[in-house]
């Protein structure tokens, strides 16, 4: 546990030093800062809001989980495992005394602690701008809701990171990485078009996950679809962790 | 198996037997076996893709050996990784090292690593590897022999049985080489820390190993004690040409 715990540290170290992270970050307070600079501008000179302030928290995490969060996902974990692989910065924990399947498990939770910290950080810039100008009760009311959006919305970008790593261990490139999981999307969406009834048991479905908490919670629908994200996500971690313990650096 | 010069009682800090790794394209390694004694340097000396990096990545677990067995320290790897691997540092390829951070918070970060490192311990491989007034600089800005002497402070850091150094003079100017020589001689008599050293300039070799192992074409063809081959009145150069040169 304590080297486990030492490795996603240090994977979380690596993340924080990444300039793409950094980027990600202020593209999250600018989207939010810019929805709340738009409705007040609208408020005075239209005389009305374009969106309802209480939402703007609803309307970022929206935004940003359909494009940035799960493209920066991508990015962020092929560049931790096929990405150090190729430029062998990855023996530098490889010789350390840890096990590979505990490496492997703490980079996801490395990816999983980063992208927590920036879903926490938008929470509360959005959530200051909801609070300005914005009806005082309905903000309050709609508060748990979003506190709940905000903290599942970590489960389905998870299962994205997981199943990202276990593409990553297929290449030595981290920008083949991406180009495959883009190509994978576009495949699962096009299949979905094509074939509906095949919908429900396609991982990409469950990405959207953290909807179901906007306003009344759907238990049923609530558990099924997080059933669904937990029997994909043990699958990949097992399957990638696999590869990863028999890859050769 | 090949003993050369020391004695059987001599606590072994690495074992190797019929460590054997074919890849896919048919090249690799076969029937290695050598052993390395407690405060030995042991070099590695090959022609170009003779698997000296192999060797090394088997040794330490990063790649999988079709055949058999590592020990270090008697734990062998492929049972007790985390066991065995705690006993060593290693520089392979090149410095694995997070270009964002200091070159003391690079340090710290390793030694969350191993339970027992003492913080003050980083001060002193700081000092031991000339790089104490570079501490708090972003290793970004390191040249590539101060990432060097950092990636073999990294390795030494949590006072390791085995230290394994694959080409570790790379990239370094006269005077760190002779620095390196130097770090490595003061940790195998003070510290009693074994090396295995792989490298292409063989008098950097001669004047700093017991005992050396040669490889051609992944397979071993001597392992030999330094001191003798300069009894004989060879250079090691001469020795080792005249090893590999086709019967």
């Amino acid at each position: 546990m304590h080297t486990l715990l030492t490795s996603a540290k240090t994977e979380t170290f690596k993340i924080f030093s990444n300039k793409k992270y950094v980027v990600l970050f202020f593209s999250s307070v600018f989207v939010s800062l810019f929805a709340s600079s738009v409705n007040l501008i609208s408020n005075r000179k239209l005389g009305g809001p374009l969106l309802n302030n209480a939402t703007i928290p609803a309307f970022v995490l929206n935004f940003m989980s359909s494009l940035f969060i799960p493209l920066f996902t991508i990015m962020l974990t092929s560049d931790l495992f096929s990405g150090e692989i190729s430029d062998k910065s990855i023996i530098m924990s490889l010789v350390r005394p840890i096990t590979r399947n505990k490496l492997y498990v703490s980079k996801i939770l490395a990816i999983g602690t980063s992208l927590f910290v920036l879903l926490l950080g938008t929470f509360i810039i959005t959530e200051i701008a909801s609070f300005i100008g914005g009806n005082i009760s309905y903000c309050l009311e709609k508060l748990p809701f979003y506190i709940m959006a905000y903290v599942s919305a970590i489960v389905p970008i998870l299962l994205l990171a997981i199943i990202t790593a276990f593409f990553a261990q297929f290449t030595r490139s981290s920008s083949l990485t991406v180009i495959i999981m883009i190509c994978i999307s576009l495949l699962i969406s096009t299949l979905t078009i094509i074939f509906p009834e095949v919908t429900p048991f396609m991982p990409t479905t469950y990405l959207s996950w953290h909807q179901n908490f906007y306003s009344s919670l759907n238990f049923t629908k609530i558990i099924n679809e997080l059933l669904y994200i937990l029997a994909y996500g043990i699958i990949f971690t097992f399957a990638g962790s696999y590869l990863f313990y028999q890859k050769d650096i | 198996m090949q003993t050369v010069g020391k004695d059987e009682n001599m606590e072994k800090v690495l074992e190797v037997k019929s460590l054997k790794k074919i890849y896919k394209n048919g090249r690799g390694i076969s029937d290695i076996s050598f052993y390395i004694y407690k405060g030995e340097i042991m070099g590695l000396l090959g022609p170009n893709g003779s698997g000296k990096t192999t060797v090394m990545k088997a040794i330490t677990g990063l790649i999988r050996a079709n055949e058999g067995t590592v020990k270090i320290c008697g734990k062998d790897i492929s049972d007790n990784f985390e066991e065995a691997i705690k006993n060593v540092g290693c520089l392979i390829e090149k410095p694995s090292l997070i270009g964002n951070l200091s070159c003391y918070n690079n340090l710290k970060l390793i030694s969350g690593y191993y339970r027992n490192t003492d913080i003050a311990r980083i001060d002193e491989v700081l000092h031991i590897t000339g790089l104490t007034p570079y501490k708090n600089e972003k290793v970004k800005t390191f040249s590539l022999g101060m990432k060097q002497r950092l990636a073999i402070a990294m390795a030494i850091c949590q006072k390791p049985q085995l230290v394994i150094l694959d080409e570790p003079a790379n990239g370094l100017d006269i005077e760190g080489t002779k620095e390196l020589r130097k770090i490595v001689s003061y940790l195998a008599k003070k510290y009693m820390i074994s090396f295995l050293i792989s490298s292409h300039q063989i008098y950097e070799v001669e004047m700093l190993c017991d005992r050396i192992l040669i490889l051609q074409n992944g397979k071993m063809i001597d392992v030999c004690n330094v001191k003798s081959v300069k009894d004989m009145g060879l250079s090691l150069e001469d020795y080792f040409i005249e090893k590999i040169r086709p019967v």
